[in-house]
């Protein structure tokens, strides 16, 4: 009897050691990329650490494929436009349920998207990009302030809370009326701000997870340390291998490094500092993951100062920087050098566009010409970002052997930011990283449609209202050839009056474990749990 | 004492006051703009002004201080800027890391610092004692982000003995409680080890000796509670320190303390969770002082408060 028990002790012990085993297996640790999220709110999602949760746990109507990043089908199983291009009929899914259990609904969409125009829930851009040209929108939001009237307060006018254009035809069915055609609306919707959540869920302060379809949950949010998920057993598509995540808070890129050789995380940065070190390591080099991101490292230029709002300054300059030689020391390769708006990946992206290969003998005529034959010392401000000081630093020596003194002024990312905004500067790094797969959403670089663009000069430049007609050309424009040239051609009058000094287009690298299969992380560096095969 | 220890709690009134309009001028001083900061690069005019209406800083500086003071004398700290949540939340949430890592930091370091000070004392100008003060000066030397980057590579990565980062398990805590100790140990030493060697010269000492009493008797009974007054005193603001000190190591190990989260709150120009957790610093700092003053009597009877 005393051995049958202990056997029974035995196989029980085993079976629970099993069990634990297993559901560790099925558990994956990473950390988050820059601190923390802001909030579990899809809506007011606007850092990448708050789209790495939205993303895994929320829907939209549509979503990117995650090779190609083009639209695909999600909650909505099919869609008409209407011939003009103004009206967009959305079928949802059969079958979809929420994580809570309920069935999603019209009612649903409808909600989320009016949901956006309310200021307490602190809206955020991506919102803005789903539903700027959407019919109501603006009637919907509240007043916005005129520009350069001092402290920017809004007027108080109540917002209606609901968009007119957003309108429910059927229980399974939404109509969204444009007030003019826009080729990317269809890609906009898969930003978090066109995320589908539960009718009545997603509280004010956005600390509480709304009730969205996604194949994750938010366990636990546990402050400055981590953010816990779980599969969701409601899921609507195939239920995915990684059953538990959690995503750490490990701000220091090198901390994480050592974290994932130490074995506790399973995906970290791979910072340019450390990529030597990880490429001379057999074990860590076959780990290595590096994904091209679609963005644009360049210079803003204050266009109103008297030094920089001289084209001849602005063009010397372009062409004084050895791109390559800063892609290859500071950047370890990752990168690509930049001569216009758009990186490799777009289909306006064209190789045999350089206007500013490096002419040093042009720099100097450049200068004299501009009464500088001795050269001229200019200031670039920057934040406390690691890898763009050492970017800047190393152009001011490249520069330096053309006669240009750049003195690279670096402070805290808020100060930098305010001084941006009112452009109190000759110019800036601008680290932009596209947020939909469109050249639109690089030609935005250019327009006066915010603060820090109007106060840098970009809308009273001569050539500003040739770029905004383009622009507005081409987002109606079907995709093709002809929307492409367009875009290709704002590119070229805006390197002609150099508005932007481009300098490089990134690549992000991150330590995957090897235990991680399928596609941890997809083209758009977004890591996807349900993504991920578990070797 | 009663009546001191309530002048003392009265006192902490104006100090706070003070601390609290010194705060919240100079976090406005600064340059920075919260709205700004949040809405990036990306929003337009009107998400930014509606962000600055949603954040209460459109508003005079007047209003705003008599909105934020009204609502922290009724106990309410108001909402971060950045997460929203009530900053009394993320202070409950993160004190308690803050406040236990700071408690095993001073317990390694009164453990050790202590104990070598008298063996320093004791055995002065001997090997030990040059041991113990070269130990003193690396202490006191050694940056802490430093001292943190070599514990974590060589007990975390190495020798893969502990987590390099994180908390929830008793082992989070030494890497990080060491890092923090170190400083503090050292100066517990030094102190302990010049108050000790004051206290032997002493004529009490050399009679208990010439009684023939044990060393360890004339030590532990003699000379340990007549050096212990300069030793408490550091003791006292060394803890408060620490806690605040802390601040590097939580940043280094990414220890969710309140140390990191005022350290990322500047950087974001969070003022409601800074002034909250500036105010929560000063409570603590103004509370450990107070219980050193307390301590005093006990440790020396010839100290009477009225």
């Amino acid at each position: 009897m005393r051995r049958l028990a202990f056997s029974v002790l035995i196989i029980g012990l085993l079976t629970v050691f099993a069990v634990s085993v297993a559901a560790q297996d099925a558990s994956v640790t990473v950390a988050f990329a820059e601190s923390q999220p802001t909030t579990l709110d899809p809506a007011a999602a606007r850092t990448n650490d708050d789209f790495l949760v939205s993303r895994n746990v929320c829907e939209g109507l549509l979503a990117y494929d995650p090779v190609t990043l083009t639209p695909v089908p999600a909650l909505a199983e099919s869609w008409t436009v209407s011939e003009d291009g103004l009206v967009y009929t959305f079928t949802l899914r059969d079958g979809v349920t929420f994580s809570d259990g309920s069935a999603l609904d019209a009612a649903d969409v409808k909600y989320s998207f009016d949901r956006l125009s309310d200021p307490d829930i602190g809206t955020s851009y991506t919102a803005g990009l789903v539903l700027r040209d959407v019919v109501g929108w603006a009637e919907a939001r509240p007043a916005a302030p005129r520009v350069g009237e001092g402290t920017p307060t809004p007027e108080p006018i109540p917002p209606a809370r609901a968009i007119s254009g957003v309108e429910v035809v059927a229980d399974n069915q939404v109509r969204i009326t444009l007030s003019r055609p826009i080729t990317s609306f269809l890609t906009r919707l898969t930003l978090p701000g066109g995320f589908i959540i539960a009718e009545g869920s997603g509280g004010a302060d956005g600390t509480v997870p709304p009730v969205c379809t996604g194949p994750y949950v938010v366990e636990e949010w546990s402050q400055n340390n981590y953010v816990r998920l779980s599969a969701n057993p409601n899921y609507w598509g195939e239920a995915p291998e990684v059953q538990e995540v959690t995503i750490r808070v490990i701000p220091e890129a090198s901390s994480q490094v050592i974290e994932f050789e130490a074995g506790s995380l399973d995906i970290s940065l791979a910072p340019e500092a450390d990529l030597p070190r990880i490429r001379s390591d057999a074990t860590l080099s076959a780990q290595l993951v590096t994904i091209p991101t679609l963005s644009n490292y360049n210079l803003r230029i204050n266009l109103n100062d008297p030094k920089m709002g001289d084209v001849r300054i602005r063009r010397a300059l372009a062409l004084a920087i050895n791109r390559q030689l800063i892609i290859d020391t500071v950047l370890q390769g990752n990168g690509v050098p930049a001569d216009g708006l758009y990186p490799p990946g777009l289909t306006t992206f064209d190789p045999d566009f350089a206007p500013f290969e490096r002419d040093l003998d042009e720099v100097r005529r450049l200068l004299t010409e501009a009464g500088y034959p001795n050269g001229i010392e200019l200031t670039v401000r920057t934040d406390q970002n690691e890898t763009e000081n050492r970017v800047l630093n190393a152009m001011a020596a490249t520069v330096a052997e053309a006669g240009i003194t750049l003195i690279v002024n670096s402070t805290e990312a808020s100060v930098y930011t305010q001084d941006r905004t009112a452009c109190t500067m000759e110019m800036g790094g601008i680290r932009w990283t596209m947020d939909y797969p469109d050249p639109e959403n690089m030609v935005v670089l250019l327009l006066p449609n915010a603060a820090t663009r109007i106060n840098c000069g970009y809308g009273t430049v001569d050539v500003a209202p040739q770029i905004e007609a383009l622009y507005n050309q081409g987002i109606s424009l079907p995709l093709g050839a002809e929307r492409d040239a367009v875009f290709r051609e704002i590119e070229r009058i805006a390197m002609d009056a150099v508005l932007i000094i481009p300098v490089y287009h990134g690549a992000a690298s991150r330590l995957v474990s090897s235990r991680l299969g399928g596609m941890p992380i997809d083209n758009n560096g977004t890591i996807r749990f349900a993504l991920m095969d578990l070797q | 004492m009663l009546r001191y220890l309530i002048a003392r709690l009265v006192q902490f009134i104006p100090t706070l006051l003070g601390i609290y309009v010194l705060t919240f001028v100079m976090i406005r001083v600064l340059p920075g703009d919260p709205a700004q900061f949040l809405e990036g690069d990306r929003g337009d005019e009107q998400s930014l002004a509606a962000t600055r209406a949603r954040l209460g800083i459109d508003e005079p500086l007047t209003t705003q201080f008599w909105i934020f003071f009204s609502d922290a004398v009724r106990g309410d700290l108001g909402r971060s800027f950045i997460t929203r949540r009530p900053v009394a939340d993320m202070i409950a949430q993160t004190f308690p890391n803050t406040a236990v890592l700071g408690i095993c930091a001073m317990l390694i370091a009164v453990g050790i610092g202590i104990p070598l000070g008298i063996v320093a004392a004791i055995a002065h100008n001997s090997i030990w004692d040059n041991l113990s003060r070269l130990i003193a000066l690396i202490g006191v030397s050694i940056p802490v982000f430093w001292l943190g980057l070599q514990l974590q590579i060589i007990f975390g990565l190495s020798l893969r003995l502990l987590p390099v980062s994180g908390s929830g398990q008793p082992a989070h805590l030494v890497l990080p409680s060491v890092a923090a100790s170190f400083g503090m140990l050292a100066v517990l030493m030094r102190i302990t080890r010049s108050s000790a060697l004051e206290a032997l010269t002493q004529d009490y000492i050399r009679t208990a000796r010439s009684k023939g009493l044990t060393q360890r008797r004339v030590i532990g009974r003699h000379m340990l509670s007549n050096a212990l007054l300069p030793i408490v005193t550091v003791w006292g603001t060394g803890l408060a320190s620490l806690l605040s000190g802390t601040l590097l190591v939580e940043v280094i190990f990414s220890y969710p303390g309140m140390g990191r989260l005022l350290v990322d709150s500047i950087a974001s120009r969070d003022y409601p969770s800074v002034q909250g957790l500036v105010i929560t610093f000063a409570l603590i700092y103004a509370g450990l002082n107070l219980l050193v003053d307390l301590l005093y009597p006990l440790v020396d009877p010839r100290i009477r408060y009225t």
